[in-house]
């Protein structure tokens, strides 16, 4: 099971990772943004995604677009904050499969991966 | 609260967060005069800096950080969607956010808990974000309301069931635009665009369906976008009962909007709706559609097999230019590491131990070629050294450079400084910087950071005049103050320079004579350039008032002090009315220098190559005395001679040295005699702790190549000691 880790902030992909950790994933890789996540995921071909949505050079939702539209079909989580809430359903049409409010309890990621990965195998 | 953070993530956290901090800054003072596209772009980085430490923050439960950032974060949002306007008053609140944020920074660096936000600060930024925060709790509220007949109400996990409200607005405004678009199906001339505006709708629809568990609209959404693919593949078979039926799809779809709305689902016939989709096209697809009608298990099917057939497609068209974005991001990221500043000093402190060895070592391969000894040997030896030399050199210019950093990290902070300066006085003043990549060795810019901002606040609390003074004058209203940085050889020359009322010696003088600086006879002796260097004098201070800008107890003195500390020499030059400058040069690094090792009688003493002109050979009648002060003549040029041995208290020394080693510091030269040259040595200085050496003109100790401790001589102290001296004699005679 490998994660890649989408996000600008290294003390959140920290906190991210540690919380995997946790929860008994280890195989993690890292992205800083949407640009260094598309090259990145052809060789890291990741089980499960998480994105964060506002980054810089390319944000989360254009990088789904574009791995999407390149025929990536791992699952995406969009790890965003309640203020954009309201673009979820943009994020969604471009192809995100669960997302995330941060700041999130191991409890409810742990039960969103699940969550994911359960509608993503049935699929 | 901050006591159950990992301390390494809180480490990680607050690094990150004084770069942005950092950045912020800069950015705002340059939104104040952006405009367009670039004003765009400066909100979307403030506002993404201000989001990711907001986010960085909740992760590590730092509630009051978290909370001011959101403030903030809403602030700049209304300001990024255009709904608010960026005015000074905006960007004043805005920047005073930043220095809470900073301050919250700081107490977290230190352990402490941070204070919570300042009201007014708060207060300011809600009514940048016109403060909407409740009633958008109340609009999600008020959508809940009884489903009617018909209906049943959806039951979702809380993550979706909070995003209900919005996809079911979201899904009415799709089907809206989806009926306009049909529209244009029935229209050659639009068909092919409305046909892939229609197939991006209803990809867009069948993952949003997808994700709110509605199998049934999912299977009808396949089913109207495979009809929407078969025309656009040309099939104009059945044209008009197609967009019919697709025209139906989306009256099912607003159905669904509508039921949603009221957080209930609602069946508006959609077997029958897909069965028409299907029944307008060939066999085989509308047996399958059929198929979904009567098992939802398959449904699910058709949606992988046709996400399969579109993964089919999409690769071989995007696999190049995947290639090429793939080359072009290489080197983006990952280009750079973070290294702990103390590692890097470590080994800089053993890159200076090793140059020292390195000398000695030296030293003692050369003494080899003094004895009897197999001539290969000892050219093998030198050939050692010599490599040894020469990669210690390369090694400690090396580290050297892993400790360079751009001035861009000071200078990135004066707009910051100067803005606030001017909107505090009333005054326009413009900041121009240019050599912001120069580089220079870490330490160097830390002692920096201090003084350069305090010449800048004197450039414009007491340089630059307000607009009206400035008009009468014949200048324009708007003031400018220059910072400059480049490199010149070993050395960094920093100026700022104004061009406001510049440093008045007639002020200055009385003013120094007032303060006991210098006497009323003194000052009449003094030479203008000379009066105003009196700027640096403790004690000094020309402000009538002390503004709460500058001028807080601490004057320019500090500022040579400073300076001086790192080998440097600050020089000040002004025209009255016309503006000041002042110029600072620096080392680019103060750790390792090359030195010239000289002997005065027993003693050995080391002067700082860098402050070298050049050593010549006082002849007799060249050497003369001036008023009981012995100079030398050197071209054209008259210097005077100090004599090292007298300055550092060798008394009783004889005054036949045989060299003169010609120094400058800031522009003022003088030949420093000497008994003896060694030769030139990197040195690495040591600082003086001993009490017996510390006050004298030194500015340090370092272990020579033979083994021996020496003194650093700092020459501008000498000089600045000698000028005390000849003054006071001079006086002696006038008297």
């Amino acid at each position: 099971m490998k994660i890649l880790l989408v996000d600008d902030s290294r003390t959140i992909r920290n906190v991210q990772k540690g919380v995997l950790g946790q929860l008994g994933y280890t195989d993690i890789e890292e992205a800083c943004d949407g640009l260094d996540a598309l090259t990145k995921v052809g060789s890291v071909n990741p089980d499960l995604m998480l994105v964060d949505w506002n980054m810089p050079n390319m944000d989360g939702l254009t990088f789904v677009k574009k791995y999407r539209a390149q025929g990536g079909k791992a699952p995406i989580m969009m790890v965003t904050t309640e203020a954009e809430k309201n673009r979820v359903i943009e994020a969604i049409k471009a192809g995100v499969n669960n997302y995330l409010i941060k700041p999130f309890s191991p409890d409810l990621l742990s039960q969103r991966i699940k969550e994911t990965l359960e509608k993503t195998k049935a699929a | 609260m901050s006591g159950g953070i990992d301390p390494s993530l809180l480490n990680d956290f607050l690094t990150e967060t004084s770069e942005l901090i950092e950045g912020l800054d800069s950015d705002l003072v340059r939104l104040e005069s952006a405009s367009g596209d670039q004003s765009r772009d400066l909100l979307n980085g403030i506002f993404r800096a201000l989001h990711t430490v907001k986010g960085a923050a909740g992760f590590l439960n730092l509630d009051e950080l978290t909370r001011f950032a959101h403030a903030a974060e809403d602030a700049l949002n209304k300001l990024r969607t255009g709904e608010a306007e960026v005015t000074a008053t905006t960007l004043d609140v805005l920047l005073k956010s930043v220095d809470v944020l900073r301050e919250m920074h700081g107490a977290l660096g230190e352990g402490r808990d941070p204070e919570p936000c300042p009201q007014d600060v708060l207060d300011g930024l809600h009514s940048v974000a016109g403060d909407e925060g409740d009633s958008t709790a109340a609009a999600s509220t008020s959508v809940c309301a009884t489903p009617t007949a018909g209906e049943s109400p959806i039951v979702l996990s809380p993550a979706k069931d909070g995003l209900l409200d919005l996809m079911a607005s979201d899904l009415g405004e799709t089907v809206e635009q989806a009926r306009r678009i049909t529209a244009g199906l029935s229209d050659t001339g639009a068909r092919a665009a409305s046909l892939a505006q229609m197939e991006e709708l209803l990809s867009g629809l069948v993952r949003t369906l997808e994700f709110f568990e509605l199998p049934e609209a999912v299977a009808t959404a396949v089913a109207a976008s495979e009809a929407v693919s078969r025309l656009a593949d040309g099939d104009e078979t059945s044209l008009t009962p197609m967009v019919a039926a697709i025209a139906q799809a989306w009256d099912a779809f607003g159905r669904l909007a509508e039921a949603l709305t009221r957080r209930s689902v609602v069946d508006p016939g959609w077997a029958r709706v897909r069965a028409r989709l299907v029944s307008s096209c060939d066999e085989d697809v509308a047996s399958e559609a059929d198929a979904c009608v009567a098992d939802r298990g398959v449904v699910e099917s058709v949606v992988a097999s046709q996400d399969e057939a579109t993964g089919a497609r999409a690769p071989a068209k995007s696999a190049s230019s995947k290639e090429t974005a793939a080359k072009e991001d290489a080197g983006i990221a990952g280009q750079t590491i973070r290294v702990e500043v103390g590692r890097l000093e470590s080994l800089m402190n053993l890159v200076g131990q090793l140059v020292l060895t390195k000398n000695r070592f030296l030293a003692l391969s050369r003494r080899l070629r003094e004895h009897e000894l197999p001539a290969q040997l000892n050219s093998d030896t030198l050939a050692a050294a010599g490599e040894l030399d020469r990669i210690t050199g390369q090694l400690q210019m090396g580290v050297m450079r892993t400790r360079m950093q751009p001035l861009s990290k000071l200078f990135d902070r004066y707009p910051r400084v100067i803005r606030d300066i001017a909107r505090s006085t009333g005054k326009q003043i413009r900041l121009e910087i240019t050599g912001r990549e120069t580089e220079v060795d870490k330490s160097v810019l830390e002692l920096l950071g201090d003084p350069l901002v305090h010449m800048l606040r004197n450039s414009a609390d007491h340089g630059i005049e307000t607009g009206a003074t400035r008009r009468a004058a014949g200048k324009p209203e708007e003031g400018t103050i220059h910072v400059e940085a480049e490199h010149c050889g070993s050395h960094v020359r920093v100026i700022v320079r104004d061009d406001g009322k510049g440093i008045d010696p007639r002020v200055i003088g009385p003013k120094a004579v007032e303060k006991g600086i210098i006497t009323e006879a003194e000052l009449a002796s003094m030479p203008d350039d000379q009066i105003i260097q009196l700027i640096f004098a403790p004690g000094f201070s020309t402000a009538e008032k002390i503004t709460d800008l500058s001028g807080r107890g601490v004057g320019m003195d500090v500022v040579r002090t400073s300076v001086a500390r790192m080998g440097g020499a600050v020089n000040v030059s002004s025209v009255v009315g016309q503006g000041s400058r002042v110029e600072i040069i620096i080392p680019l690094t103060v750790a390792i220098m090359p030195a010239m090792v000289v002997g005065v009688q027993r003693h050995f003493f080391c002067i700082p190559l860098q402050t070298i002109v050049e050593i010549v050979r006082p002849q007799q009648d060249v050497s003369h005395s001036l008023v009981g002060q012995a100079v030398m003549k050197l071209r054209d040029e008259v210097l005077p001679l100090i004599d090292l041995g007298h300055t550092l208290g060798d008394s009783d020394a004889p005054s036949q040295r045989r060299f003169a080693v010609v120094i400058d510091a800031a522009g003022r030269r003088a030949g420093l005699l000497v008994d003896k040259l060694v030769g030139q040595q990197e040195i690495v200085i040591r600082p003086l702790d001993d009490e017996c050496v510390q006050g004298g003109p030194f500015a340090g100790a370092t272990i020579r190549e033979e083994g021996d401790v020496s003194l650093i001589v700092d020459v501008s102290e000498v000089l600045r000691r000698w000028q005390a001296g000849a003054a006071s004699t001079q006086d002696r005679r006038v008297a």
